[in-house]
């Protein structure tokens, strides 16, 4: 299975936020592909997901954008009882 | 090792102070964010790094004042995120918050997720802090936080409508959405239960 988020525009920290809420949504072993284009957030958020237990398959620059991709290797959980999904 | 010092600073001004709760602190962490990333090139803060202290700055706050990498002298800190934050809220032991306002001190509540931060609103809804506030918040509960957001006088605003800016409005919504509470106090002594405080 592979998705893709598209972060353009995004910014920290609802660039890592709306990458967990997704990965939270896909099966175990899914692969995501998560496009941004804020610079920081090219280093930032593969850190991240590596330091949380998912997998950083490649990371690679796409003209003003950066590709990430992540396979999911853990379970985030990022709501709480009663939370929905964010708008 | 496990990090026993975690300190968040929102003030240029505050550096030297941090520098002197970090020194002789085998594992401790800073992180500076919002004005406090201007302190970013001070070289007592190199020689701390240089000594062994972990530290990173919000590359976004650091970007919007005009501080990019490269721009800074050998040894500075690293360009981090919200995530580097919210870990060090998590994990350090004590956790020392220096915004500008009033200093928090943390210290004894077992580290970890799950942990209850809150982040107090002190300020007019309308302060720029108030919007760096409730982005550290949003990061709080990115790593499994729970996330008590307390609004003192001051902020009351905030929660009476949302005419607010867009990203003050989203924060608030996301924290919702993820289901984390927000409390209305009378007075700024009015505590509410927790491990960590973080005051802006």
């Amino acid at each position: 299975m592979k998705e893709t988020l598209d972060l353009s525009g995004e910014v920290c920290p609802f660039t890592f936020v709306r990458t967990k809420l997704r990965l939270e949504e896909l099966p175990m072993g899914a692969e995501l592909h998560i496009l941004v284009d804020h610079a920081p957030a090219a280093e930032n958020v593969p850190r991240s997901l590596v330091a949380e237990g998912q997998e950083v398959v490649s990371v690679a620059a796409e003209g003003a954008r950066w590709r990430i991709v992540a396979k999911k290797r853990a379970e985030p959980h990022l709501r709480r009882p009663g939370g929905k999904r964010p708008l | 090792m496990a990090l026993e010092l975690g300190v968040l600073v929102a003030d240029a001004a505050m550096l030297p102070r941090a520098l002197d709760l970090v020194r002789n602190v085998d594992e401790a962490q800073l992180f500076l964010m919002d004005d406090g990333v201007r302190a970013a090139g001070e070289p007592r803060l190199a020689a701390a790094i240089d000594d062994g202290l972990d530290a990173a700055l919000c590359a976004m706050d650091a970007e919007a004042r005009g501080i990019v990498p490269g721009t800074l002298g050998a040894g500075g800190p690293r360009f981090g995120s919200q995530w580097d934050h919210a870990t060090m809220v998590r994990d350090a032991a004590r956790v020392v918050a220096m915004t500008g306002g009033r200093i928090d001190d943390s210290d004894g509540a077992t580290p970890g997720p799950g942990r209850r931060v809150a982040v107090r609103l002190t300020r007019d809804a309308r302060d720029p802090k108030i919007a760096q506030a409730l982005r550290a918040a949003v990061g709080y509960a990115a790593v499994e936080l729970s996330v008590i957001v307390v609004v003192e006088p001051p902020a009351r605003e905030l929660l009476r409508h949302d005419q607010h800016a867009a990203a003050v409005v989203r924060a608030i919504a996301t924290l919702r959405a993820l289901g984390h509470r927000f409390v209305e106090v009378a007075t700024s002594n009015h505590r509410v239960s927790c491990d960590v405080e973080v005051s802006w």
